[in-house]
This record gives structure tokens, C-alpha cells and sequence, in this order.
């Protein structure tokens, strides 16, 4: 990963990043970094292809260093498979930049993150959704989901936003924003949406589930010793910095962390067994379930392995509502069910009688047989 | 949304008859805990919209996917 800009065009109300500036990655520091990489996968037993992300800040803000690379990458190949890849808040698209990521799709894809309504995108970002061109994201990467993060503000429409953004064809992929203190309230109206949304889902088998519905429990009658990591951060993704120092990912960089608190790849040692312990939740029955982000871990409650305990209640949400949703979408498949199903059946039937005992207003977490 | 009885059976003597005809067991599903780039196991946390972008790269092959095998 790249940070090739510390500016953004927006200010999105739960936006990380609070350390913006308009500091920007050097086109030749980018060149040479993505060499280097290049050498090592391509030494490399373990990897096969290389993945460059642009990240920001808003990665359009320094356009200019994106096409110089891409048209550079497309001019000279490398000795690696590779490809490019950036989030956009998709404000800063005009018909020049839109024509010319046209013509590189095959180098560079694009995934829009956006708030999934016009009234969730104004409060949120304060901008108009009318300015995205969604159907041109659509249109020219249409296997690249739109990424939502779901606030406060999103929960009473999640279902009918995700469902309208689905029937239009648009693949959706959403998470909770980080950081944030959900009451009980929330938590409710959580598991009362993505009940609508399994709702919809049972009766239109064409509508892909939302990957909120889609994870798979394991391990939770028996939650492991250690903690599974769940992401790639300082072990299959390493994050240049502007200034070419090297970070897990971006959230230990300085444009999250600030300069004092920013953790360098170095400082810590991300092949450790308990890097992702935290021992409140040792023996939590959602251990296994509930994501960690060893990065917002740091960044809010300054170690890498401490969890968001004010999240617990939407993660039982979701848990409550995938089993059931995946227990029934199950029993149609009579005659259809692959070896996966299996795993996923199996799993969600152990979960059932174990989150049947909890709930959202009378448990607390972490929550314990 | 309720789950009765009878669905909790109906799909335990299914995952049993697969099971019985196929021979094997179904497999491990913690085999994909350690899949980096999975909508189904990353937490997504990072808005770095790596939940989604392994949908356009990975081919399903892990067969790990919930979303590749939903049809
Ligand atoms: S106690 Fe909360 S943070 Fe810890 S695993 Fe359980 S749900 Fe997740
Ligand atoms: S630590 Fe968090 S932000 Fe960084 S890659 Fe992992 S999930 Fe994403």
C-alpha cells in the first residue's frame, strides 16, 4: 500500500484520519518502492502476484502521481502479475479522469465507498450523492463492490438502502464504523434490519446476501487459545508512507496516529502467536466471530490487541441474525448443498442454542457460557 | 425471524445425508480463518475496502467463500 496523499476533498463524520495535510508520496519514491516489492514477490515462494493499493487520504487528490504509474506499469510491465487498486469517495471524478480509467481498467480498479443514501451521504460527508456517478463505477468495474459504512445515522434504512443499492445490481459490501458508542437502541435496531434484509434475501434468490449475513461461525463452542488475525496488516500487507517508512498498514501511520504516536513496521512484531489477544475476551463464545482491527485497536485504545467493547452488542446482532439467516437459507438447498454449505450448516447449528440464550438488552460481554 | 425445531432438524438430517453420500466429512470451516483477503473473515474495519476488492481478484478456488458459493 501506497499513501500516496495525506489530503482529502471531504470530512466525513467518522473519519480516522486526523492528521491531514497536503503532503504527497514523490513519483520517483512511488516508482522505486513498487520495484522493490516487485523483486521481492518475484523471489518469493510464498507470492505470486503483487497488489498496489493508492491510499490517502483521498487517492484522486494526487491523481497525477496515479496515471504516471499505471501508464508507466502498462508501458513497462513487471516481472510479476500485478494491480492496482484505490478507494475513492468518488467526488473527484470528471469526465477526463473517467475516460482515462476506462481505458487502464485492466490495470487500475476502483472501489467506491459511499454512505448509500443521498440524505446518509449529506449528514455523513456533506456532499451531495448526486455528484457520484455510480453507474459508471458500476459500469466499468462491475465485479468491484461499493463499500458503505454503516453509522449511527444509517441504522433505521440500513435494510432499504443495501436492498436498493442491490436491486440496482451494484455489489455492496458494508461494516460498522469504528470507534463509535452503540447503545442497546442501536444494537436493536441493528438486528431488526438485518432480519428485513435476511427477509428480502430468502425471497430473492438473485440478491447476493451482504457479507454482514454471510461470515461463518467457528470455533464457537470451543473459542481458540490465540486469536485469528483478520487481515493481512505487516505480514501480506506492508504500507509505504510518503516519506517511504513503513508501517503494517496505514492506520499505525502518522496521518491516523499523529508523528508521536505513529508504530513503524519494525516496532513490532507482527508474526507473534498473541499479537491479537485481548484477555477480556478469552473466553467470549463470539471470539472467533467478532472482527478485530489491530490497527483502530491501537489507534483508539493504544494497544493493538484491546477491542472495541462498545461494539459487542452489534456484533451479537450479527451474529444472531447470520445464524438464523444462514440456518434457513440452508434448508432450501436441498438438493443444491455443496461441501461448503456443510461447513457453514454445521457451524451455524452449533451457534444456534448457544446465541439463543443471549440478548441484546439482558447480556452483557464478553458473553459466556 | 424465528428458527423452529423442525428447521434445526430438517437441515441436520441434510448436512447427514450429504454427508453419507459424499463420503466425507464436509471439511473444516476454520481452514478459511486464515484467508487475508475474504469478505467473509476480513473485518473490513480498515475502509481500506479490502472487503470487497477480494471479490474482483479471488477465483472462489479456496471454495471458502459464502458469497461465491451462495446461488
Ligand atoms: S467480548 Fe466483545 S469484543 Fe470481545 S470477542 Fe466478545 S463481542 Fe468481541
Ligand atoms: S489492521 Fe485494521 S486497518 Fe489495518 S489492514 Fe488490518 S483490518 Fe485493515
Amino acid at each position: 500500500m501506497l499513501m500516496i496523499t495525506y489530503s482529502c476533498n471531504l470530512s466525513c463524520s467518522y473519519c480516522y484520519e486526523s492528521n491531514k495535510s497536503d503532503k504527497m508520496m514523490p513519483l520517483n519514491m512511488a516508482k522505486s518502492l513498487i520495484l522493490k516489492e516487485a523483486e521481492l514477490v518475484h523471489n518469493s515462494s510464498e507470492f505470486d502476484e503483487l497488489q498496489i493499493d493508492f491510499m490517502g487520504g483521498e487517492p484522486l487528490m494526487n491523481f497525477d502521481l496515479i496515471r504516471e504509474i499505471v501508464e508507466w506499469l502498462g508501458a513497462n510491465q513487471l516481472s510479476v502479475p500485478f494491480i492496482c487498486f484505490a478507494t475513492t469517495n468518488g467526488t473527484l471524478m470528471d469526465d477526463e479522469k473517467m475516460e482515462w480509467f476506462r481505458k487502464y481498467r485492466n490495470i487500475i480498479w476502483l472501489g467506491l465507498s459511499y454512505d448509500g443514501s443521498e440524505y446518509l451521504q449529506q449528514i455523513n460527508r456533506g456532499v451531495k450523492a448526486q455528484i457520484i456517478n455510480f453507474d459508471y463505477f458500476h459500469d466499468v468495474w462491475p465485479e468491484q463492490g461499493f463499500k458503505l459504512t454503516i453509522a449511527k445515522e444509517s441504522l433505521r434504512s440500513l435494510a432499504e438502502v443495501i436492498l436498493d443499492s442491490q436491486k440496482k445490481g451494484y455489489k455492496i459490501a458494508a461494516s460498522l464504523a469504528q470507534g463509535i458508542d452503540w447503545s442497546d437502541d442501536d444494537a436493536e435496531l441493528y438486528l431488526e434490519q438485518l432480519s428485513l434484509l435476511s427477509v428480502a434475501y430468502l425471497a430473492d434468490n438473485d440478491l447476493t446476501p451482504i457479507n454482514i449475513l454471510s461470515r461463518a461461525f467457528y470455533e464457537i463452542d470451543n473459542p481458540p487459545e490465540h486469536q485469528h488475525r483478520y487481515c493481512g496488516s505487516g505480514v501480506y500487507m506492508i504500507t509505504y508512507d510518503i516519506d517511504g517508512t513503513n508501517y503494517g498498514c496505514h492506520m499505525f501511520a502518522p496521518i491516523v496516529m499523529g508523528e508521536e504516536s505513529a508504530l513503524e513496521m519494525s516496532k513490532i512484531d507482527w508474526m507473534c502467536e498473541t499479537i491479537a489477544d485481548d484477555d477480556r475476551c478469552k473466553n467470549c463464545i463470539l471470539k472467533s466471530y467478532c472482527p478485530t482491527c489491530m490497527g483502530l485497536n491501537y489507534h483508539f485504545r493504544g494497544e493493538v490487541s484491546k477491542r472495541d467493547f462498545g461494539s459487542c452488542k452489534m456484533i451479537l446482532a450479527e451474529a444472531i441474525a447470520s445464524c438464523k439467516f444462514q440456518i434457513k437459507v440452508l434448508t432450501t438447498r436441498r438438493d443444491s448443498l455443496i461441501k461448503e454449505d456443510v461447513s457453514y450448516g454445521r457451524a451455524a447449528l452449533v451457534a444456534y442454542p448457544l446465541l439463543s440464550e443471549l440478548s441484546i438488552r439482558n447480556s452483557i460481554s464478553p458473553f459466556v457460557m | 425471524m424465528n428458527i423452529s425445531e423442525k428447521e434445526i432438524i430438517k437441515l441436520r438430517d441434510m448436512l447427514n445425508t450429504y454427508e453419507e453420500e459424499h463420503g466425507t466429512s464436509a471439511g473444516d470451516v476454520t481452514e478459511s480463518v486464515n484467508c487475508t483477503s475474504c469478505a467473509g473473515y476480513c473485518s473490513g474495519a480498515c475502509n481500506n475496502f479490502c472487503t470487497s476488492s477480494c471479490s474482483s481478484y479471488c477465483d472462489g478456488s479456496s471454495g471458502s467463500c459464502w458469497q461465491s458459493a451462495h446461488r
